[in-house]
């Protein structure tokens, strides 16, 4: 049963209740009014109806005597209109004698009997024709019949109305007594609701006190309880509900912690990994260093070596190799210095290489111009040497052999990405220009060969143009790495 | 078990008060009856009372006179009249009413006097002392003046009128004392117990008024079930004891 029916129902019983004593003290009231209304009523009349009777009889009497000694018919009349009434309060006075239950009733009603049959018998006699003697025996008779009635309705008057008052002092203290026992009832019924009043109090917040320890137990963090209620109620459903939420609490509880316990675990992985990381990298600038600072002591070397030689063509491959071995060189240094190791920045590599390249072979800068129009387009080490490796060759070629004889001119160096994505190399210069039936398959030259190959590896696409000097352009598929 | 227990209680105590506001109907009736049945309801009173377990206070009277008692007294439960004119005269203090036999008049001459009386037309020899009813109290007397009325004599025999009584056993108490001579009665009281030395003559069927005994049902009653039933009883069983007692219950 919910708290809402359980109430309702509280609250009807106690109405029904207080109605039931309201209608008992009601009927009991109206009961005893009744009762005393219809006593005192038949009392009252039954002593009208035998005061009537008694007046009848001594009108009928008066009448009777007046006929006896007159003989006069009105007299008669008188007589039995007087018969009419005194028989008419025998029959009232017999009906409210019914109730009253009175063992002189059926005396009273032989006397009236006996004394109407009398009147009947006088008012069949013609007095004239009476003697008077005869005269007086009758009236003799009515006296005395109506002296011994009387005898009996006087003390019964007095009854009657001794009757009226001892019923109403009775029905009085009757009244007074039903008041005190449904007092009596009340004040026990009352009593019972109080009690009952106090039960369903205890009954309904006895569960609602459990809740509310385990809820202040929940909040110091003590999961490991339940909380017992057996009624159906709302609170019985709020008490399970509870504990299912205490239970899941706990579930949740423990992964969190597991949870926890693994971010944990993984943060300090990754922080080992950042320092493993880091120590990497560290390792890694230091091999592009060392790996360039060995370029360059070998390089080093090779100019040492060149001061030896006096064969000019020695020198010049000494030279060449030289310039080869510093291309790669700053390659190693531009990575190490690059932010993530990876990427080198291209338009600077360009330039330090082709200064490098004019300083080698002394070439004044003012003679043969440098056009440098290269992208800054990230490129992995694996296709940064070749094409480092392949600019070396080509500006080193044109110093060489393009400008004869202090003959002035301009080498351009650009490259760029094109819309589909391909890096475009362009190297030329405005110089004499490849001689007559020049292949790129036939050259003996090292420098182009290595260009050809260089160009091979990085998957490019080689192009010779020989218009107003030489061009060379390579176009090849970026292959960046994710860092 | 506390929770039942007290249910329980609380549910006995609802009915106890709802008992004590229930009243029980007494087991008793007020039958007021004309004089003239006393005989017949004597005993159906006596038998009712016996197979039904319940009292009841009969009272006769002429029937003017009940009907004038229950008017003034409102209280009573039966009212069996032999004249249906006081019935119909009830009106709203009559709830219904059964028929139960017939109430025939006749007329009822001394003995000694039979000679002289032969017939009704005799009743208008000047030396007749005829007695009859009081009109404005039982059925007889009223019943008795429209008969006399009804004769080509009407004059002569209202003459000799010397007694109304004011019920009709009085008038047989008066014939039997020989203090009248003949008098208008109901013919079943021929069979009284202290009828003697009386004779019957009937009245010619031209002047004669039958009368139908009702039992009605007072609107003043108590318990209107047991009248009903008491009621049902006279109008069924109580037939054959008023007709045990001289009364006609077919019209012939």
């Amino acid at each position: 049963m919910k708290i809402r029916e359980k109430l309702i129902s509280a609250f009807l019983v106690v109405v029904l209740l207080v109605l039931s004593i309201e209608f008992a003290n009601f009927t009991i009231q109206k009961r005893l009014s009744n009762q005393f209304k219809k006593t005192v009523e038949n009392e009252l009349l039954g002593t009208i109806a035998i005061a009537g009777l008694k007046a009848s009889m001594y009108h009928a009497m008066f009448y009777a005597d007046n006929y006896l000694n007159s003989g006069n018919e009105e007299n008669k009349k008188g007589i039995e209109q007087e018969i009419k009434e005194i028989e008419k309060y025998k029959v009232l006075h017999e009906v409210y004698h019914i109730y009253h239950k009175s063992s002189l009733l059926g005396l009273i009603n032989k006397k009236v009997t006996n004394f109407v049959n009398l009147l009947v018998q006088i008012t069949l006699i013609s007095p004239q024709r009476l003697s008077t003697k005869k005269i007086q025996s009758l009236e003799q008779k009515l006296h005395k019949s109506l002296s011994e009635l009387s005898h009996i309705i006087e003390p019964m008057v007095e009854e009657h109305f001794f009757n009226a008052f001892k019923m109403e002092k009775e029905i009085k203290r009757e009244i007074l007594e039903s008041h005190k026992i449904l007092w009596e009832i009340g004040s026990g019924i009352l009593s019972l609701i109080l009690l009952w009043g106090i039960g369903i109090s205890y009954y309904i917040s006895k569960p609602l006190v459990k809740l509310t320890k385990a809820v202040e137990r929940i909040g110091k963090g003590n999961l490991d309880m339940e909380v017992e209620v057996s009624s159906e109620d709302e609170i019985g459903q709020l008490a399970r509900a509870f504990n299912a939420m205490v239970r899941n609490l706990k579930k949740i509880t423990v992964s969190r912690n597991t949870f926890a316990k693994e971010v944990k675990e993984r943060i300090n992985t990754e922080q080992k990994l950042k320092a493993s990381l880091r120590e990497k990298e560290v390792l890694l600038k230091e091999i592009h260093h060392r790996v360039k600072n060995n370029m360059q002591v070998i390089s080093s070397l090779f100019n040492l070596q060149t001061r030896y030689l006096k064969d000019e063509n020695a020198i010049q491959v000494l030279k060449e190799c030289q310039n080869r071995i510093r291309s790669m060189a700053l390659i190693h240094e531009s990575l190490y210095r690059s932010p993530n190791l990876i990427d080198i920045r291209f338009s600077e590599y360009v330039k330090q290489l082709a200064n490098n390249l004019y300083a080698s072979y002394k070439v004044n800068p003012e003679r043969v111009k440098l056009f440098l129009d290269v992208e800054d387009i990230p490129l992995d080490i694996e296709t940064a040497i070749p094409c480092g490796l392949i600019i070396n060759e080509l500006i080193s070629n044109a110093l060489k052999h393009a400008f004869p004889e202090n003959k002035e001119g301009q080498i351009r160096v650009s490259m760029h990405l094109n819309p589909k994505g391909e890096v475009e190399l362009q190297i030329s210069d405005t110089g004499v220009g490849l001689p007559d039936g020049f292949s790129l398959e036939n050259t003996e030259s090292l420098g182009l060969k290595l260009v050809k190959l260089l160009s091979e590896q990085i998957r490019g696409k080689l192009e010779i143009t020989k218009n107003q000097g030489t061009g060379f352009k390579i176009k090849f598929k970026k292959e960046h790495k994710e860092p | 078990m506390f929770i039942s227990v007290f249910k329980r209680c609380l549910l006995y105590s609802i009915f106890f008060f709802i008992s004590l506001g229930c009243t029980q109907p007494k087991r008793e009736l007020i039958v007021y009856a004309g004089k003239g049945m006393i005989f017949p309801i004597k005993e159906i009173v006596s038998q009712f009372e016996r197979e039904h377990k319940v009292k009841i206070h009969a009272i006769y009277a002429g029937s003017n006179e009940c009907l004038e008692a229950i008017k003034q007294s409102k209280k009573g439960d039966i009212f069996i009249s032999g004249y249906l004119k006081a019935i119909k005269r009830a009106n709203g203090l009559v709830k219904k009413h059964y028929f139960v036999a017939y109430h025939v008049p006749v007329l009822v001459v001394r003995k000694d006097f039979h000679q002289k009386i032969i017939s009704f037309q005799d009743l208008a020899n000047p030396q007749t002392r005829l007695g009859i009813g009081n009109p404005d109290m039982c059925a007889i007397g009223d019943i008795a003046q429209k008969i006399i009325k009804g004769s080509k004599f009407a004059h002569q025999i209202l003459q000799n009128v010397h007694v109304k009584t004011p019920t009709v056993a009085d008038l047989l108490d008066l014939l039997v004392a020989k203090d009248i001579d003949a008098a208008i009665i109901w013919e079943d009281m021929f069979k009284w117990p202290h009828v003697k030395d009386i004779a019957m003559i009937k009245i010619p069927t031209r002047l004669n008024d039958i009368q139908e005994i009702h039992v009605a049902v007072l609107a003043t009653t108590t318990n209107e079930k047991l009248a009903s039933q008491f009621a049902k009883y006279v109008s069924s069983k109580g037939k054959q004891i008023f007709k045990k007692f001289g009364f006609r219950i077919t019209k012939n």
